[in-house]
């Protein structure tokens, strides 16, 4: 009975922090398709301004929920500005300048920060499921990967500015026709979504601790989910999590992370030949 | 002018969600027949030439072409059985020559002096022999229209379906694709959609006219085009909408 | 590509190397040079792949690291390297041939291969980085996980175990080896396969329209560019180090950056892009050591600028410009 509630709760642990990676590139690369590879980089960044921040003595939620995010997005907005901008057409191109600017950035911060690892422990210690203990702080997670998720959901589907955006993405002609910025919806949609990412960089922080080339670790994982996740920024992303967050889990538990880690990409290989548009191309068509 | 049946169609419908593209479509074509296929916009034509290439397979029906049934077989087999399709958006290759696009489209079936001599004939028929070094890309829209036309013609096909090969060209342009339609017609099978009434006036012997999903009527240009059921599909006077 | 004079010029320029280079210059040297061309090979099959056939495969590297560990293995066990060449070959290439079925047959759409590809180099990598112990063997030899295989043997005259060749003769044979894929693939574009496959790359639909099976010559040619990566695994192997290094995301990132900066679309574009950005980060490895402050700028800093530079400002590449200027002189002053 633990054992399944243990099994079970790091099942929902490792679901949530996919959601936390992917959501920010749900916006980016689902709605705006822009392939940001980039992508772990932001969450890198989000990390270190998170433990930076810590370091010069605030409070950690503090860091990981206000600072992160606001660094990040500034610079997310910054990057749409000098970059982004001039590439949306240019699907290769923006998929090959990112890849610049992802190695741009790690260079960036391993010459200002060195290489070394840098970590602060997990607050809340650890609580007990019957014979097993986990760190509260996973739970915890999961609890904030639900408010992203509500965040979004309704910032996207119930406010007139998410309205705006998602009419933006999908003909902006005809939005522009009906008098809204193309130009500033992207430029907001960008910046939103590298806030989004340089949250959840903060938030998992304190799992696994930072280091310049961690960004690669949430990448794949993150734009799998995504085009696993299809068109939809909210109910494909958490759809593509639950499902390949859950056979991450089941196969690092039964056989080993390796495996585990092997098995959610070949998992997503399999669901992508079976549904090529992803879960909410599928499913859901309708949905946020 | 008239031979063999060169294509039969029976009763072929497709549906897309709860909508019939097409309904119970009876279509027969002659060998060297040139046929003109009209209808008010949702009529279901560009769903039938899609079935002809084999792009979509229908839901039901049969679709005979020399003699083989080829409702549902890959684009591939269809177009090596002798069907050619020319786009209502030009689908050419705009990084290649105009050349070098004929070559591709001959060397199939051709290879050597064959090729070559071939090649030459086309770009002379269609009178675009001085543009045979541009890349495609750089060429104007009607331009275009005549190195796919000639791409098409390159594959000798016993069928070639011509979806709005007039949109966007010039009168001298236009007269020249008349001309050339009834050349081809000589030697082939011609299923041709068009928007352009006086164009179809001007090169049909028969007009089908296609309207929601199945055949409306059929006859010589001049008494369709007066028929008061046509006037009716395309003013949108009969039941639910186009 | 009718550039018979550019081409000329690049055989000849390979052939004097190949001849002269040995010669003139130290151990070092040749050694560097070998692992330079072994990745100009490489960066000539995504060269081949991409630009022209329109394949957008970000995991080329998984060619190029199953090439040179099939023949790491196939020479330990056989303990001679005559069998173990066509083995690497043929590995990635049966790979490419299965992984291209399931990517064209199944029409995937071009993001969505460029991501597939990428995954599976990165499952290599993380499959041969978790083999440490000394369980995980193929034969006698053994994987040998992060660290890479120990002591692979160089080549061998042909079935003559005893006979190791030179450092000299194997950069001989490299480079060989390169140039013999170059111009493998100036025939193969120019032939009627090449034909379709740029077209295929321009328009598939109206490919298939005429008549063609598109997925199998994409498929051909995917085999192609693996057995070609394939060989570059075979001269990394036999110049540097075998080991999950050559599935990673950093060397997959260079190897795309080499023929983005040489020039997409182009045959001699990659080589040049591979050897001109290899030289870039050796010379700042040793301007790090002339000032100090410098030995701090990392070089994922300056390959990142490097390519967003590019793609920004040169989206050709080096070598589209070097012809295109080079043509404008040939007409002459005035046209």
């Amino acid at each position: 009975m633990d054992l399944t509630a243990a099994v079970f709760l790091q099942a929902a642990s490792a679901v949530a922090a996919l959601v936390l990676m992917s959501a920010g590139l749900a916006l980016i690369f689902g709605m705006m398709r822009v392939i940001n590879l980039a992508h772990g980089e932001f969450l890198m960044l989000g990390g270190y301004a998170t433990i930076l921040a810590y370091g010069q003595g605030l409070n950690l939620w503090l860091a990981a929920l206000v600072v992160a995010p606001l660094v990040v997005g500034a610079i997310g907005c910054i990057v749409e500005r000098l970059l982004i901008r001039h590439l949306y057409d240019r699907r290769t191109d923006t998929l090959l300048a990112t890849w610049g600017l992802s190695l741009f950035l790690i260079g960036l911060v391993t010459t200002l920060f060195g290489n070394t690892t840098r970590g602060v422990s997990a607050p809340l210690g650890a609580i007990a499921i019957g014979n097993y203990s986990m760190a509260a702080y996973e739970l915890a997670l999961i609890g904030f990967a639900v408010a992203v998720v509500a965040l979004l959901y309704l910032g996207l589907g119930r406010t007139r500015a998410g309205l705006v955006a998602r009419a933006t993405m999908q003909n902006p002609d005809m939005a522009e026709a009906l008098g809204t910025d193309r130009s500033r919806v992207y430029a907001v949609t960008f910046t939103v979504g590298a806030a989004l990412s340089g949250l959840a960089g903060g938030l998992l922080a304190p799992l696994s601790g930072v280091v310049p080339t961690i960004g690669a670790a949430y990448m794949a994982k993150a734009f799998i989910t995504v085009i696993a996740g299809g068109a939809a920024a909210v109910g494909g992303t958490v759809a593509a999590s639950g499902l390949l967050g859950s056979i991450n889990s089941a196969a690092s538990f039964f056989v080993n992370p390796v495996i585990g880690e092997v098995a959610l990409l070949l998992s997503a290989i399999v669901l992508l030949r079976l549904l090529p548009e992803g879960i909410s191309g599928h499913f859901f068509r309708t949905g946020v | 002018m008239s031979g063999d049946a060169v294509l039969v169609v029976k009763d072929l419908s497709k549906h897309f969600g709860g909508v019939a593209a097409l309904d119970g479509l009876a279509f027969t074509l002659r060998a060297n027949e040139l046929r003109c296929l009209i209808g008010p916009n949702g009529a279901g034509k560009s769903t039938f030439f899609k079935c002809l290439t084999g792009q979509l397979t229908p839901d039901a029906g049969s679709i005979r072409f020399a003699g083989r049934e080829i409702a549902g077989s890959g684009t591939i087999a269809i177009a090596r059985a002798g069907v050619g399709l020319k786009m209502q958006v030009p689908s050419v290759f705009d990084g290649l020559t105009v050349r070098d696009s004929l070559c591709v489209a001959g060397q199939r079936r051709l290879r050597g002096r064959a090729l070559d001599g071939a090649i030459a004939e086309a770009l002379a028929r269609l009178d675009i022999g001085d543009l045979a070094q541009r890349l495609v890309g750089t060429l104007a829209h009607g331009q275009r229209q005549l190195v796919e036309l000639a791409m098409v013609l390159m594959q000798e096909p016993a069928l070639v379906l011509l979806d709005e090969p007039t949109a966007g060209m010039d009168e001298t342009e236009i007269e020249r694709v008349a001309a050339l339609l009834h050349e081809l017609a000589q030697a082939h099978a011609l299923v041709v959609v068009e928007h352009d009434m006086r164009f179809v006036a001007n090169i049909a012997g028969v007009v089908t006219v296609m309207h929601h999903g199945r055949l409306l009527a059929e006859g010589p240009a001049d008494s369709v085009l007066a028929d008061a059921r046509v006037r009716d599909a395309y003013l949108g006077n009969s039941h639910a909408d186009g | 590509m009718r550039d018979w004079l550019g081409h000329g010029i690049v055989v000849a320029v390979g052939i004097a190397l190949l001849v002269l280079l040995p010669a003139q210059a130290q151990l070092y040297t040749i050694i560097n040079a070998t692992i330079w061309t072994a990745m100009a090979t490489l960066a000539l099959s995504l060269g081949l792949v991409w630009g022209y056939g329109g394949i957008l495969c970000l995991g080329q590297t998984a060619f190029f690291g199953l090439g040179g560990y099939a023949y790491a293995v196939a020479a330990i066990n056989l303990g001679n390297s005559t069998w173990a060449v066509p083995l690497a070959i043929a590995t990635p290439a049966v790979f490419a041939a299965a992984l291209g079925y399931f990517l064209f047959y199944g029409r995937l759409g071009d993001v969505y291969l460029g991501i597939v590809t990428l995954t599976v180099s990165l499952i290599l990598f993380k499959l041969t980085n978790s083999t440490s112990g000394p369980e995980y063997t193929i034969g006698s030899a053994r994987l040998g996980g992060a660290n890479g295989m120990p002591k692979t043997p160089f080549l061998n005259a042909p079935f003559d175990p005893a006979v190791l060749l030179s450092p000299d003769t194997i950069f001989r044979v490299v480079l060989g080896a390169l140039l013999l894929c170059y111009l493998f693939c100036l025939w193969l574009l120019h032939s009627r396969f090449g034909h379709v496959t740029l077209a295929i790359r321009e328009n598939q639909q109206r490919v298939e329209l005429l008549g063609y099976d598109a997925r199998r010559h994409k498929l051909l040619l995917f085999v192609i560019g693996g057995a070609i990566a394939g060989v570059a695994g075979i001269g990394f192997a036999n110049s540097a180090f075998i080991s999950p290094a050559l599935f990673s995301l950093a060397t997959t990132a260079q190897v795309i950056i080499w023929v983005i900066v040489g020039g997409l679309g182009t045959l001699f574009g990659p080589i040049l892009g591979a050897v001109v950005v290899q030289a870039l980060m050796s010379w700042l490895g040793t301007l790090a050591q002339v000032h100090p402050a410098l030995s701090r700028l990392d070089p994922n800093l300056v390959l990142g600028a490097a390519l967003i530079l590019f793609v920004l400002l040169l989206p050709r590449g080096l070598w589209p410009a070097v012809t295109s200027l080079a043509g404008r002189l040939r007409r002459g002053p005035g046209r």
